[in-house]
């Protein structure tokens, strides 16, 4: 299971770990100097199956022990648990104040010593400290209990600075502040106020998927094209601040919902509200259930019937805009203004009032939307940037709505060109790019390297594009077009040796060897085993016929990354073919194909040419040409002329040579 | 609002979804063009063994639910016969004693609130086959009690012939109305017949464990938050809530994180004597802030308080940074970290702010070099998140020992309100790349300067030797490898403490116990091609908290590894876990807040 699957699970709310009791482990003291714990967790009624994340502590009523401030993921996120205990132990409390040293004392220790009726003495040492343990900070008050020690024997405190302190004559059950440098003064004990803390839990509401979502930065609707059913007049997105809700015919909610709707009509038309009504029930019976609630509740309202795939798209929408993914759920409803841009989203039914109230939120600038948007007053650090178009686009393309996830980015795109509010959401660049790889998601690459050299020119510097850019060029052929994206994206990205690959193979299939090598040096300066580029410098180097030094890469190649078979194959083929006498060896040659035959794959024409070769070379021109006729019955039409020329020479009894370049 | 249907609208919408299903798989077959993730999925493949569904990990599920069914059946009360348990077990079922008493049963710890017995099971030998009565055993002195609970996690699965031997951690409990509880804590072998339903055979004890705690009217630990918290307020409503809520009605830009990363901190605001709270919250909510009231309630104090913000807060420090006594804030938003200085009265004015280099989690407060001003260690975690396509280096790798994380940050306080980055010219750069949540400041070596250790996820973890008081110069320098403490595990948290009391510090560091993990990576079929050390680190990874105890040896402090022989590793999916002593015994324990993430769906991943 990967990353982004977990991720998108949990987004869905299935739980990872979740409902584990959080633990209490009883320290039982010593065994052969080693600390013995037993799991009290439950005893204790410390196991709350919260997702528990901070531990605070302090002994907030003063009554000798400490309590516990913890904070959780789950409802209610904040428990003070306060600490019950009733062994009657004993216990002392300091909280130290700096004075030349830092003021809160942190990396004082204190060193206590205590003593038992029986004279036994016991030693504990505490450092003023704070941050440490999970997102959290714990009281000042250093905490010690006593047992039934009933005597301290001595208290030493090392300042932070380094002066030390002594003092002997502390009481037990004391709470006491000391300055450095200065004496310990008694802080009174717990009031009789504090006892009545005892309650019990914060109530958590019960948990429900209806929201009233303010959006900050107003995304477009998703474009769709209903099939009008009544009303018919003009669509969304030309004129006053609309209202469209999908509604099922067989969901009582939204029964409800158009009901009241109905009944305040008035009231809506009044306010400026153009509604539509988009329907979701199921093609075949759309119609006539929609006919059956149109008559029961003589809807005043424009009706559209939506298609599966506009559905789909909505409910990727409402999916990308929200922090957890919730499938759609009917009714839901979404306040748009004049320019079809989201403001409000209703999960649930929603009543007239509140939409006509919310109509105020439609003139606000986005800061004020964005401030609107959060449920209690409070301040930004960071305004944060709006929901971003980018991602609900490949949420409707991850649904397997790529379409629709183009259509949307489309309008998007038309919508900031138009100049209404130029990247007001995101750079126009990114949706360009998002663009781009849609396109050619959906295999038209045409349309994505237009898309593509759009996002470039408005953000040369953007990697991703550029790269996306060379390589799509690449590999439609348009290697001169290519080559400078492609040159672009290596000195964007030195170190990446993907795009030298890429820019080695262009020049080499545009016959530019010169160009080939010399980006091989380069590439290999900056990352000297990377098998990639020895196999490709391999390559340059066996089509100006420098057989040895090919030779020689193939073999770092091969050495670095077992796993490229075709330098392998490059290798035999040299060694079974090359014109000079001194470089070729039969017996390498085989012993090099040999083990690639038993591979499965599709270069294996490939390789039973090359043992074809190989064969020959050792003078074996039957078993060639036996091999060459395996290679046939596999082979591409490229393959064939070339197979061709072989058998031609394995059937004179001569041996393939290849040819030296000029 | 009108309530509004729970469900999503039977019919429309289903069919949206129907609709789409199949051209969903034909993009899943379509390639990626950048190839984003491919490599972290290879890696998060070797370990993952759904693939291929191993038969072990399968029938670990069906025990697991038959255990559950076995554990509710047994604790039924009034089924005095148990003759409905029978189609657990196999026809001849041999049991040890599950409930060893009387003088198999040494008592460990005597409190005056809290007992601990434990058996020693070597003497629990005699089988018992007549399993009504073991169990009835087991489960009388709950049933007494209370409404008993029982849990069971199965952390290792070896198929043996027609047999499947499994090894499952136990427990069980209950109370009363007047806070008396019965904690029974096990380990099993239970032995299975393979079976479509499978049976079980036999069980054994390995250990066993069970503790008594006595009060007079509650339990130990009472949550009284409702009497604290002012009653009919936003601070009360919101308080109330989880992000299960906020996550449903906030869009994603405004911080809402679905997981969670969010402290709390204790400490007096506004210099009365009494400790306020601090609750640092999700993006779209505002952090609470909180004054203690004479009688111990809270007054929400966050619109004045001026902190609080509604960006991501996920940790603040309650510390005074320019001694004018009164306690400032710094404290962490995404990607920065926001410095505050208290006017006196607990309004906070930002006196500085800074860019994070990873995203920002724990912070930790100390003066390292004693010029008697608070400096400032920031933990990172992944890089910062970058725009469309920027997002490669966030993934952590090698996923087992990371090392492509933020950097982490020294900032060091002039005492004039400008903090200097300092990371690198005092050291701290060194092995600075892992992905770091927690930091924890102590004099280990008891030289009289502070030393920082740093709790990293996805890796092992750094303890810096400050060289301040040998030097004269603040000079840090990563020393756990040789003292053996990285504690090569995904680390939440750390603290220092001295449970042995032994005058040395120990050192306690939060992990996550899997027993997925511990079933898993025990496997022979587990990552076969990885290297026996490669599959030790993921057994290891599972394995849960760690102790080390400080201790001296010729004058040098070294760590003991004693998490197995104290027994404190099953800390779960643990975060904060620090040691205090809940019982004023003069000995600390220890208390973990864990849990990842609990969704409606209770099936777990």
């Amino acid at each position: 299971m990967g990353w982004a699957a977990i991720t998108r699970l949990l987004a869905q709310g299935r739980s990872l770990s979740g409902r584990e009791p959080n633990s209490c482990f009883l320290n039982l003291g010593n065994q052969d100097g080693v600390a013995q714990f037993a799991d009290v967790s439950a005893a204790t009624g410390f196991n709350f199956s919260d997702d528990s994340r901070a531990l605070g502590f302090v002994d907030w009523d003063f009554d000798g022990d400490q309590d516990i401030w913890m904070l959780n993921r789950t409802a209610p996120s904040v428990r003070f648990l306060q600490n019950n205990q009733q062994t009657g132990n004993h216990f002392v409390a300091f909280h130290l104040k700096g004075v030349s040293s830092n003021r809160n004392a942190i990396g004082a220790r204190i060193t206590l010593t205590t003593q038992d009726e029986k004279g036994k003495e016991m030693r504990q040492i505490r450092t003023v400290t704070t941050g440490g343990s999970y997102l959290s900070q714990s009281s000042f008050w250093m905490h010690f209990g006593l047992g039934k020690h009933h005597k301290i024997s001595s208290v030493t405190i090392r300042w932070p600075k380094g002066a030390i302190q002594n003092f002997e004559e502390l009481e037990i059950n004391q709470f006491y502040q000391i300055p450095e440098g200065g004496e310990p003064k008694k802080r009174p004990r717990s009031t009789k106020t504090r006892s009545d803390l005892k309650s019990g839990p914060l109530v958590p509401p019960a948990l429900s998927n209806a929201a009233r979502m303010v959006l900050g930065n107003r995304p477009l609707f998703p474009p769709y094209q209903s099939e009008l059913f009544s009303n018919p007049s003009s669509a969304i997105g030309l004129g006053k601040a609309s209202l469209v809700s999908l509604w099922s015919a067989e969901c009582p909610h939204c029964h409800d919902e158009l009901k009241e709707w109905t009944q305040e009509a008035d009231s809506l038309e009044e306010a400026g509200f153009k509604v539509t009504l988009l329907n979701v029930d199921p093609k075949s019976i759309q119609k006539e259930l929609v006919r059956k609630k149109q008559q029961e509740l003589s809807l005043p309202f424009e009706i559209g019937l939506l298609a599966p795939e506009e559905v789909g798209a909505i409910d990727a929408y409402q999916q990308a805009i929200s922090a957890i993914h919730l499938p759609l759920m009917t009714p839901t409803s979404f306040l748009l203004d004049e320019k079809g841009r989201v403001c409000v989203v209703y999960r649930g039914a929603v009543s007239a009032h509140t939409i006509i109230e919310d109509l105020s939120l439609v003139g606000l600038n986005d800061k004020g939307l964005i401030d609107s948007s959060v449920p209690y007053q409070g301040r930004w650090w960071k305004t944060p940037r709006g929901a971003d178009p980018n991602k609900i686009a490949l949420k409707m393309h991850d649904d397997g709505l790529t379409k629709q996830g183009i259509r949307y980015l489309q309008a998007e795109i038309e919508n900031m060109e138009g100049g209404e509010a130029p990247e007001r959401i995101r750079p126009l660049f990114e949706l360009y790019f998002s663009l781009g790889r849609l396109f050619f998601q959906m295999k038209r690459q045409d349309k994505a390297i237009e898309a593509l050299k759009k996002a470039v020119a408005l953000n040369p510097r953007h990697l991703p594009s550029v790269k996306d850019l060379g390589r799509m060029l690449y590999e439609a052929g348009e290697l001169n077009d290519a080559i400078p994206y492609i040159k672009q994206a290596i000195s964007l990205e030195p170190k990446e040796i993907e795009n030298r690959t890429l820019l080695i193979f262009s020049a080499m299939r545009l016959g530019k060897t010169d160009l080939a090598l010399a980006e091989c040096k380069k590439g290999l300066k900056i990352s000297p085993s990377n098998s990639d580029l020895h196999f490709s410098h391999g390559l340059a180097l066996q089509s100006m016929s420098r057989w040895t030094e090919a030779l020689q890469s193939y073999e770092k190649a091969v050495r670095l990354n077992p796993q490229l078979v075709m330098a392998r194959n490059n290798m035999a083929w040299i060694l079974a073919t090359a014109p000079d006498e001194l470089v070729r060896n039969g017996k390498l040659s085989r012993h090099l194909i040999e083990p690639l035959l038993k591979l499965n794959i599709k270069d294996r024409p490939l390789f039973l040419r090359t043992a074809a070769a190989g064969a020959a070379e050792l003078g074996d021109f039957e078993t060639a040409l036996r091999l060459l006729a395996d290679a046939q019955e596999l082979a591409s039409s490229t393959l064939e002329p070339q197979l061709k020329v072989d058998r031609s020479f394995y059937s004179k009894k001569e041996p393939y040579r290849s040819v030296e370049s000029k | 609002m009108i309530p509004s249907c729970k469900e999503r609208g039977k019919v429309g919408s289903n069919i949206g979804k129907e609709d789409t299903r199949s051209q969903k798989i034909i993009s899943k077959n379509e390639t990626n063009p950048d190839g984003f993730g491919s490599r972290l999925k290879k890696e998060l493949d070797l370990v993952d063994s759904s693939k291929g569904r191993w038969s072990t990990e399968t029938f670990g599920e069906v025990a697991s639910i038959r255990l559950k069914s076995l554990g509710k059946a047994m604790m039924k009360n009034g089924s005095a016969e148990y003759l409905h348990l029978q189609s657990f077990f196999d026809s001849e079922p041999q049991f040890d004693v599950l409930r060893p008493s009387g003088n198999k049963l040494d008592v460990i710890y005597k409190g005056d609130q809290i007992k601990v017995f434990r058996a020693n099971v070597s003497q629990v030998d005699d089988k018992k086959s007549d399993f009504r009565k073991v169990l009835k055993d087991l489960a009388a002195p709950l049933l007494s009690l209370g409404e008993p609970h029982s849990k069971f996690k199965i952390f290792r699965v070896n198929e043996e012939g027609e047999f499947v031997l499994t090894k499952v951690i136990v427990l069980f409990y209950a109370h009363d109305d007047n806070g008396n509880s019965l904690q029974i804590n096990a380990r099993w072998n239970v032995v299975w017949t393979k079976a479509e339903v499978p049976l079980i055979r036999k069980i054994e004890l390995i250990d066993y464990e069970e503790i008594h705690s006595v009060s007079e009217d509650e339990q130990f630990f009472v949550d009284s938050t409702r009497a604290i918290i002012p009653e009919n307020t936003d601070a009360q409503e919101q308080l109330s809530k989880g992000l299960l809520h906020w996550s449903r009605g906030l869009e994603p830009n405004t911080g809402v994180s679905t997981n969670g990363y969010n402290g709390l901190s204790v400490g007096d605001l506004n210099g009365d004597g009494l400790d306020d709270l601090f609750v640092c919250q999700t993006g779209g909510i505002p952090n609470r802030v909180f004054l203690q009231t004479a009688n111990g309630r809270l007054k929400d104090h966050s619109e004045l308080s001026g902190a609080n913000w509604l960006n991501d807060t996920r940790c603040v420090l309650i510390v005074d940074l320019d001694n004018d006594g009164d306690n400032d804030l710094v404290l962490n938003v995404p990607n920065g970290i926001v410095f505050m200085e208290n006017d006196g009265a607990a309004q906070f004015t930002k006196r500085q702010e800074f860019l994070a280099k990873g995203a920002p989690f724990g912070l930790a407060a100390a003066d390292p070099d004693g010029d008697g001003f608070l400096d400032v260690y920031v933990c990172g975690y992944g890089s910062v998140w970058g725009g469309v396509g920027e997002y490669k280096h966030h993934i952590p790798h090698p996923m087992h020992d990371a090392d492509n994380g933020g950097a982490n940050l020294f900032l060091r306080n002039s005492g004039k309100w400008t903090f200097v980055d300092e990371t690198q010219s005092v050291g701290f750069n060194h092995n600075n790349t892992r992905w770091s949540l927690s930091a924890a400041w102590e004099d280990y070596d008891n030289d009289g300067d502070l030393d920082l250790y740093v709790a990293n996820d996805f890796g092992r973890n750094n303890l810096y030797q400050n060289e301040f008081q040998q030097t004269g110069i603040l000079r840090f320098s990563d020393v756990a490898p040789e003292l053996g403490v990285e504690d090569l595990s995904p680390s939440m948290s750390a603290s220092w403490g001295d449970p042995n009391n032994d005058g040395i510090p120990d050192l306690y560091v939060s992990n996550m116990f899997s027993s997925a993990g511990n079933r898993i990576t025990t496997q022979s079929q587990f990552m076969t091609e990885a290297s026996q050390k490669t599959r030790d680190h993921f057994l290891r990874m599972s394995r849960g908290n760690t102790l080390l105890q400080g201790r001296k040896s010729q004058d040098q402090i070294a760590f003991q590894d004693t998490s197995e022989e104290s027994g404190i590793t099953v800390g779960r999916w643990a975060w904060a876990s620090r040691m205090m002593d809940i019982n004023n015994d003069g000995w600390q324990d220890i208390l973990i807040a864990n849990g990842f993430m609990t969704g409606e769906d209770p099936a777990d991943l």
